[in-house]
């Protein structure tokens, strides 16, 4: 007999798109308050220089302007791993778009025409923006204090005196006898552009001051709690004083975890003497000075046997961390940790250094550093490939870890970890790559300019959530009076559907319809059960283990109650369809419904009460890496996947048409296969691109180029692949939520690798910078012809 | 100076006056508090304050509410009729189309002027009337599903 | 935005009352597409904005035996709508059309604001140039007609005097048989400016070979190969073309890759027109 109110893998509707489809939905944007001020910043028009004197008379003397602030009188050192972080630039600018002073108003118009009487003066101090220039000795330093900083110890391993803000190290094996032993050792080098993260909704704030230390926040970010507990550490003040609410979040992607425009907001606030203060970004400010996604150049090496099998790597990630590496410092530690990619190599040394540079700011984005890592990491992998005459899909199956086999920071990888090697075979059958044309493909030579070339591509990944040791989370369920029940929880889900996939589990759960949970969308710290950050892919795993508890929980008390009316022992009651019966005598049952809020015998006497469910989830048995060689154990659990790609090349423009992609992620368990269908659709495309269109461009002076639509382009609905497919493979995660894994990052992580070893396949030429526009393959093949420069 | 106008609003008149230099988009959010319409960019660029004028998809931000005068302006807060969703809105939930919602108003209110123009649009036209909505979040491909699914050949056709 | 004060004159003479009335801070507003961000970004800092789109006359469109007139205020997407302007020999034009901006954004974008504006990369313009469209300009001293090509000057610089306004757009019916084309290079598949754009015209009554390259230099550049125009040599047009071509390097694309698009897009669009 199938049972009723089976969810876990199904399709129901999504509990916000009703919202969202008629406009009802409301975001902070669309929020005001009764004597509400509108905040803008001024910002830094120059990379790196010292503020001389700013001058906000003209600005102040401005009707309607309420209050102006500027650095000096902001004392607040903030962040979450590193507290490199001021409110307002204080002293010197660190990148053009530094937000220097700050207005609010009875109008935006006024607010922005304060900001443009204020003036401020520069001298220009030297700006470092490259990486590897960065760490040279001697170079102009980003934060000359980065030894004053607060920074979470233990983790993190600042270099002061220098630019590094964190150096991540990991050592396994003996690297010499690796190298040694390798019959081949190859090395090379990748680039990473940075990358904003573009949701379609800026950052926007509205906050408000109050006395006694209080501060109520209506904010559109990622993880409330983590919002509370930053502003409570920056600002020294009691989380409970702090309380943040979360309406609907016009999308996130990492941008909007930890805290933003939030104490620019709430200082605003403070000295207007507590009237509200909105700040909404303009689409200039969300390039300009919010966070984007960390450039990073690599340097890979590696020792291989004649089969193909990896004896010794070692790496270098320098991440371009910008000019705050508070979150920065994080990825470079997690990315490292996934730095060889899902493979057993008996030998390494990762190096992964976060440096800081005077550009905008990284921060987590779509996939945490591990889409930038595996550019380099699968792309050196195709190459090796070739050069030892191996096909590419056979070389990572012979590389995959196996059963048994430590991962490059000791995890033992077991059965259950997940299967890399049948993600890779699924979207390897599903582009047909075992039949595609051999023919002069790749070419032994640069393929000549002239009509079109076809290339297959594939990549594997695999990514674990990055997040501290002692990460949990918590839920509760409360029943209403018709069995209905509300669950409150507090990841934030702007648009990846987990709420959609927690309300079925807990329906499944209770077994009750699924239409009659009802996840609370806005998020309030002062009612809103306890969570980390929605952050990392963690959620639907942490989130759902805290759901099932709570279930339970609430099973447990209606049974409690149902075994007293029902003269029955609890562990003979049964929890099925709204209703509880004794297993052994069907016919004695009672609805939910009698239970929810207490239980009223005939005689009017009445047991139990409301029921609340409480569950909770913290992360086990994770450590902290050893600083020096970082083994340990960080990872919850591992998601692996691959892509496949088919691609045809106008080799006379460089334009790629994506013909097939086809995607595969080990989801443990797919709980809710629409919601997991159009993440990877989404994140796909996203990945596209990074890989074909999007990077930021800097001038020499370290001036932004592209920071508004008109030139920093996404992908539109003419720039699709051809074809999509979306696979799952489903090893049971043993401590996952009926066993599944997150997948919010991994569909956008190797697309760009898959891309540029489809190109080679295409045209046997290799790129190593990112993105794979159309201006960089054309020149990149033109300039590996033969009689390059014949041509115009 | 204050410019007199007369519109009609989701089918209702509406009259008063505006400021020469205020937006479609500033009208539509803040004089008449339809908060649905959003702004994406301000610049034409992403669609997400897409309002129909005279049953013509424009991009509000890039109006002045003064040319609107004499217009039949639409929003999506009109779509739905008397709390029941559209055919198109009913699609955008039922093929997941939705994520973070914040491009979804401009997306339908595209595609619904589509299908009052050309009820039964090629696959190419589709794409073509909703081109100028960025989304960030679908990746396009359900939000065409949905499209689609409301034209004569998408009902017969099924998923994809 | 800077405030400015808004007028909507009902005819052309009006328009050119006020226009001449208000000196150089007027502004002429067509769609708005251009203008309204150009205000917004302090570009330009007008004090009074005419719409012209209270002239009946300016929303007019004409297709006839003896070509196009194209009002001022008359909407891109109309000239995709209209089937004796889609369907007419006008093809360079109307793929140029097709692919600027958005579809949204071309129910308010009009053909002549396009040109007005001036801008390098205006799609329009290497099409009109190649047709050999012509301006109709109203002024305080009546009424003059210009090729488009001369109505330009420079970067966002026409050579309108003070009071004058483009009323129409005439694009002449090209002699029959006549073919032209239109190709544009952008970064991405969606709406974009071009990092070039060529328009080629083939005219076997009057045995014209013409093609115009835009966004390369500060006005676009037209190339008279009626010489060639019984052999065509492809090869000998690219150098052409290459020879007169000054494009920058700036965010969109470089020198080299512009120089490059140029020459493809020349062969393409000789490798599709017909031979003869
Ligand atoms: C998102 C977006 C994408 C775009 N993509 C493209 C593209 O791909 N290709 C492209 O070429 N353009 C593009 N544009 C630019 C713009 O849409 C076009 O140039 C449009 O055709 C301008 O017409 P308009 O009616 O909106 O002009 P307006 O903005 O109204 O006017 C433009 C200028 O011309 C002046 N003017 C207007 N009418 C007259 C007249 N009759 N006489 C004299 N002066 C006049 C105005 O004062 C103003 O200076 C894009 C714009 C946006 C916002
Ligand atoms: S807000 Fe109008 S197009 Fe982006
Ligand atoms: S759903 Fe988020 S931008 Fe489209």
């Amino acid at each position: 007999m199938s049972r009723l109110h089976q969810y876990v893998g199904g399709e129901h509707l999504r509990q916000d798109a009703p919202d969202k489809v008629t406009g009802e939905a409301i975001y902070v944007g669309d929020m005001a308050f009764p004597g509400m001020l509108w905040g803008r910043f001024k910002s830094s028009p120059i990379a790196s220089g010292r503020i001389l004197r700013i001058d906000t008379a003209r600005a102040r003397a401005l009707p309607g302007v309420r209050a102006v602030l500027t650095g000096e009188e902001l004392d607040h050192q903030l962040g979450l791993y590193m507290a490199d972080k001021r409110i307002l630039a204080r002293g010197v600018v660190r990148y053009q778009g530094d937000p220097v002073a700050a207005v609010a108003a009875e109008s935006e118009a006024m607010a922005s025409e304060a900001c443009n009487l204020i003036e401020v003066e520069y001298e220009p101090l030297p700006a470092v923006l490259d990486v590897e220039q960065a760490i040279e000795p001697g170079a102009p330093l980003v934060h000359p204090d980065l030894g004053s900083y607060r920074y979470m110890k233990g983790v993190f391993h600042p270099q002061p005196g220098s630019n590094v803000a964190h150096h991540q190290k990991i050592r396994r094996g003996d690297l010499e006898k690796g190298f040694a032993e390798a019959h081949r050792v190859f090395e090379t080098s990748f680039w990473n552009p940075a990358v904003p993260h573009v949701p379609l909704e800026t950052h926007v704030v509205i906050a408000r001051a109050l006395s006694g230390d209080r501060v109520d926040l209506w904010t559109a970010a990622q993880s409330p709690f983590t919002v509370r507990h930053l502003m409570a550490a920056g600002f020294g003040i009691p989380h409970n004083n702090i309380r943040v609410r979360i309406p609907y979040v016009g999308g996130g992607f990492g941008g909007k975890a930890g805290i933003n425009l939030e104490p620019l907001a709430t200082m605003l606030s403070k000295a207007t003497g507590g009237r509200p203060v909105k700040i909404v970004a303009t689409r200039e400010e969300e390039f300009n000075t919010l966070p984007s996604r960390q450039g990073l150049k690599s340097r890979i090496k590696a020792g291989v046997t004649r089969e193909g099998k990896l004896t010794a790597l070692e790496v270098r990630y320098l991440w371009d961390a910008g000019a705050h590496a508070d979150y920065g410092v994080n990825i470079g530690r997690a990315a490292a940790t996934a730095g060889a990619g899902p493979y057993f190599v008996p030998a390494v040394k990762v190096d992964s250094l976060v440096v800081y540079t005077n550009k905008v700011f990284g921060t987590a984005f779509r996939g945490f550093g591990h889409l930038e890592v595996l550019w380099g990491i699968e792309r050196n992998l195709d190459m090796m490939a070739h050069a030892l005459g191996i096909d590419p899909f056979e070389m990572r199956q012979r590389n995959f870890l196996t059963p048994g086999e430590p991962t490059i920071t000791g995890e033992i990888f077991t059965a259950n970890h997940g299967r890399p090697d049948l993600c890779l075979k699924t979207v390897a059958d599903a582009i047909g790559w075992s039949e595609r044309p051999r023919e002069d493909h790749p070419p032994k030579r640069p393929a000549p300019i002239g009509g079109k070339r076809r290339g297959y591509g594939i990549a594997s990944l695999h990514k674990s959530p990055a997040m501290p040791v002692y990460t949990s989370c918590s839920c509760i369920l409360k029943f209403n009076e018709d069995a209905s029940v509300n669950l409150l929880i507090s990841g934030v889900d702007y648009g990846q559907g987990t709420y959609t996939a927690l309300a079925g589990i807990a329906a499944q759960e209770l077994s009750i319809p699924v239409e009659k949970v009802h996840v609370t969308w806005d998020c309030d710290t002062a009612t809103q059960p306890y969570d980390w950050q929605t952050v990392a892919s963690r959620f639907a795993v942490m989130g759902g283990n805290a759901v099932i508890a709570a279930a339970r929980d609430c099973l447990d008390q209606l049974k409690a109650v149902a075994a007293q009316v029902l003269h029955a022992p609890v562990e003979d009651l049964v929890c099925e369809n709204e209703e509880v019966y004794v297993r052994k005598d069907p016919g004695a049952r009672l609805h939910y419904r009698q239970l929810v809020i207490g239980y009223s015998f005939p005689n009017g006497s009445s047991i139990g009460g409301p029921v609340i469910g409480r569950g909770r989830y913290i992360a086990q048995g994770l450590t902290h890496l050893d600083p020096e060689t970082g083994q340990g154990r960080n990872a919850l659990n591992w998601t692996y996947g691959a892509h496949g790609v088919v691609i045809e090349v106008d080799t006379e423009t460089g334009d790629i048409d994506v013909l097939k992609i086809a995607s595969c992620m080990d989801a443990g368990k797919v709980l809710h296969l629409a919601a997991a269908r159009t993440q990877v659709e989404g994140g796909v495309i996203q990945g596209l691109g990074s890989a074909l269109i999007e990077g930021f461009k800097f001038d020499e002076s370290g001036r932004l180029l592209n920071p508004s639509f008109v030139d920093f382009k996404i992908p539109t609905a003419k720039d699709l692949p051809r074809e999509a497919s979306q696979h799952f493979i489903e090893t049971p995660q043993l401590d996952g939520p009926h066993g599944a894994r997150g997948i919010g990052e991994h569909p956008m992580i190797a697309i760009p690798s898959a891309i540029g070893n489809a190109i080679y396949d295409a045209l046997g030429i290799q790129i190593h910078e990112l993105p794979l526009n159309a201006e960089r393959v054309f020149l990149a093949l033109k300039h590996a012809q033969p009689n390059d420069a014949a041509r115009p | 100076m204050e410019h007199p106008i007369k519109l009609t609003v989701n089918g209702q008149a509406w009259e008063g006056s505006v400021l020469p230099d205020l937006t479609l988009l500033r009208f539509v959010r803040e004089t008449l508090a339809l908060t649905g319409t959003k702004e994406g960019c301000g610049i034409g660029e992403c669609g997400a304050c897409t309002v129909l004028l005279d049953g013509r998809p424009v991009n509000a931000c890039m109006v002045l509410a003064v040319e609107a005068d004499g217009c039949a302006l639409r929003t999506i807060e009109g779509e739905a009729k008397a709390g029941k969703l559209s055919r198109l809105q009913q699609a955008f939930v039922a093929h997941h189309a939705v994520q973070c919602g914040f491009c979804t108003p401009g997306v339908i209110m595209s595609a619904q002027a589509l299908l009052e123009r050309a009820p039964a649009p090629s696959d190419e036209a589709i794409v073509e009337a909703v081109a100028g909505n960025l989304c960030r979040c679908t990746g396009y491909a359900s939000i065409l599903k949905a499209v689609r699914s409301c034209t004569p050949h998408g009902r017969t056709g099924g998923e994809r | 935005m800077q405030s400015f004060s808004y007028e909507k004159p009902g005819s052309t003479a009006a328009i050119v009352a006020r226009l001449a009335e208000a000196g150089g801070t007027a502004r002429l507003l067509a769609g708005g597409t251009d203008l309204i961000g150009q205000i917004r970004s302090r570009l330009v800092k007008p004090s009074l904005v005419l719409d012209l789109k209270g002239a009946r006359e300016l929303a007019l469109l004409g297709a006839d035996a003896s070509g196009l007139s194209i009002g001022a205020a008359v909407i891109l997407n109309r000239l995709l709508e209209e089937r004796a302007v889609s369907e007419g020999p006008y093809r360079a034009l109307t793929q140029a059309v097709s692919e600027l901006a958005s579809y949204n954004i071309r129910n308010r974008a009009t053909l002549v604001g396009n040109v007005t504006n001036a801008s390098p990369c205006a799609d329009s313009v290497p099409p009109l140039v190649v047709l050999d469209a012509r301006a109709e300009i109203a002024g305080p001293s009546g009424t003059r007609e210009l090729p488009v090509l001369e109505l330009i000057s420079g970067v966002r610089e026409t050579r309108l005097g003070p009071g004058e306004l483009v009323t129409r757009i005439r694009v002449p019916a090209p002699a029959p048989g006549t073919w032209s084309g239109f190709l544009k290079r952008k970064r991405v598949r969606g709406h974009d400016l071009a990092l070039a754009n060529v328009a080629l015209l083939r005219d076997p009554e009057r045995g014209r070979l013409r093609m115009s390259v835009g966004s390369c230099n500060p006005v676009p550049v037209l190339l008279d190969l009626d010489a060639m125009f019984a052999r065509p040599e492809v090869e000998r047009a690219v150098a052409l073309a290459l020879e007169r071509v000054r494009p920058i390097d700036d965010v969109r694309a470089s020198i080299e890759y512009r120089r490059e698009m140029v020459a493809v897009m020349v062969r393409r669009l000789f490798a599709e027109a017909p031979r003869s």
